[in-house]
């Protein structure tokens, strides 16, 4: 596996879409969102939302205040399925239906 | 011709929640409110604006933000009231004390704390306060330190250089300033008993905490108007409330509110959140996945009670509190979900505001715990956008002032009795004037 990789190595079947999603703030994943196609959110979503159990279950036991690049990254991943899902789930497009200019990012958010 | 209820199928009419009201039978009335029309030029009308700013927001305790961002001796934080001209330095003393000051320095008005943009807040931790533009100091209480090149200054007396004080007391962990010369009310009585017994409820043990700011365009009266009353929710969150079924709204069956309180100024809902109307709400597909939604994380974390403040009413299916501290903080809090959230709106003209939200949590103790906040996070935020979305739409109408009378059903009783409160308190300025121009 090459040490560039972005997640741990039981999820490298996730890598390619790591660039993308795992982004390091809340403002950023939700920009990611509006900035995408359907397409690309539902392509996300089909290739993680299967994943995710086993992804949380790794997560599950390491320590949040200790967790590696990787682990991280993987975590943010399912941060980002949590910020698209209300777009492929409930309003079939990217941007709220009838939100106009409305725009509420998270200015301050925990880490991790 | 009266209108009436649109006759509802069997199955519909089986999806509305009924809820007893008091004598004489309706909320409005059982408050002492009119239950005429309402004109709402307060929220758009240039001139109110300039008024309740006096009335209202000069007047009142005005919130600032958590003890819990003072952690210790030399903590602050600055709040930029700029609509009111102000900008508000927030610290805790060397004697544990919180204090606020007029974020101006003594010698030629300059900004004393602000990091990069003189006009956004900042926060930080400091031994003493120190001024970037001639270096003088002043410690933790406000009391001037160190001048520069003191010798060549004309008979400076220290007491003369304090930082302007302003009253700032702490009700519940939360932080409030006042910015008259002498508050007409202490904050506790400000508080009143009734929202006084929240201070029983541990916010302080909710310290993982997610902060939205954004500008909305809408009157700050308008989004505070949109979070107490339900009446709105079948229709903007139609497709949230039910994403696996039918859309809300459609099937015309109304959100019921089983409790309303008010005290005072101040007033509350009380409802049965994830309890509630779930004959129309279905789960999220995800919701199972994360362990939380728009309620709150399912596996809620423990907390040392809930305190006797909480559900005046004593709902049985005790779902939500939401406190509407006047004139601008709303207080949420979860029940058995363990989490809370503070909403303010400051207004920055007749037709804007600022909207603030804080959410609190007990810090998760692992990623399943984390995820969970994350997911409930995000929810209430979708949710936040359809409410600022509709109401910007809206203040672009109300603004065009071709009405004078709108009408406020009993399920918006809360919207009615806030403008009455600020109608109320800027009539009372303007008699003040009144009085003041005869004997003038």
């Amino acid at each position: 596996m090459s040490a560039n990789a972005m997640l741990p190595t039981a999820f490298s079947d996730l890598e390619p879409f790591a660039a993308d999603w795992a982004c390091e703030s809340e403002p950023e994943r939700y920009d990611r969102r509006l900035a995408s196609s359907m397409d690309e959110l539902q392509a996300f979503y089909d290739a993680i939302f299967p994943r995710a159990k086993a992804a949380l279950d790794f997560l599950d036991t390491k320590d949040l205040d200790d967790l590696s690049d990787q682990e991280l990254n993987l975590l943010r991943m399912l941060y980002s399925l949590s910020t698209i899902s209300f777009a492929v789930d409930c309003f079939k497009q990217p941007k709220i239906p009838d939100s106009g200019s409305a725009y509420l990012r998270v200015i301050s958010e925990p880490v991790p | 011709m009266t209108i009436e209820l649109d006759k509802l199928t069997q199955d519909e009419a089986a999806g509305i929640d009924h809820h007893d009201k008091p004598q004489p039978g309706t909320w409005t009335e059982a408050f002492g409110l009119g239950t005429g029309p309402v004109s709402l030029k307060d929220s758009y009308d240039p001139a109110f604006y300039e008024d309740e700013k006096i009335a209202v927001f000069k007047r009142s305790w005005l919130y600032m933000g958590r003890v819990d961002q003072l952690a210790r001796s030399g903590t602050y934080f600055t709040k930029e009231l700029t609509f009111l001209g102000v900008s508000i330095l927030v610290i805790r003393g060397m004697d544990d004390e919180v204090r606020a000051f007029h974020n101006v320095c003594s010698h030629r008005g300059n900004k004393l704390m602000w990091d990069d943009d003189p006009r956004a807040e900042t926060h930080g931790s400091c031994r003493q306060l120190a001024c970037k533009y001639h270096g003088w100091r002043y410690d933790l209480e406000g009391q001037i330190s160190y001048v520069h090149n003191a010798p060549e200054f004309f008979d400076l007396q220290e007491e003369d250089l304090a930082l302007p004080a302003i009253s700032c007391e702490v009700w519940a962990g939360f932080i409030f300033i006042n910015l008259e010369e002498t508050p007409r009310q202490s904050l506790r009585d400000f508080i009143g008993p009734e929202v006084g017994k929240l201070e029983s409820y541990p916010f302080h043990e909710m310290t993982q905490r997610y902060v939205m700011d954004a500008p909305v365009n809408s009157n700050w009266k308008i989004l505070m108007d949109a979070f107490q009353e339900l009446y709105h929710v079948p229709y903007v969150h139609s497709k949230m409330n039910n994403p696996s079924g039918p859309p809300t709204g459609t099937d015309k069956v109304p959100f019921m509110m089983p409790a309303f309180r008010v005290f005072g100024k101040h007033r509350i809902y009380t409802s049965g959140g994830p309890h509630a109307n779930e004959a129309v709400r279905s789960p999220r597909p995800l919701d199972d996945f994360f362990g939380s939604s728009f309620y709150g994380p399912v596996d809620a974390p423990e907390i040392s009670g809930i305190g006797d403040g909480v559900n005046p009413a004593k709902v049985e299916n005790w779902g939500l509190d939401s406190w509407q501290v006047y004139p601008n903080l709303d207080i949420l809090i979860w029940g058995h979900r363990n989490w809370y959230l503070t909403y303010e709106y400051w207004p920055t003209g007749p037709n804007t505001h600022r909207f603030i939200w804080n959410i609190y949590f007990v810090p998760p103790k692992n990623a399943r715990e984390r995820l969970a906040q994350e997911q409930t996070v995000l929810s209430v935020r979708e949710f936040a956008i359809q409410d600022t979305g509709a109401v910007d739409a809206m203040q672009e109408a109300l603004k065009t002032g071709v009405r004078d009378e709108y009408h406020f059903c009993d399920q918006e009783v809360l919207a009615r009795h806030l403008h009455e409160c600020v109608q109320g308190d800027v009539d009372d300025l303007r008699a003040e004037r009144a009085g003041a121009g005869e004997q003038g």
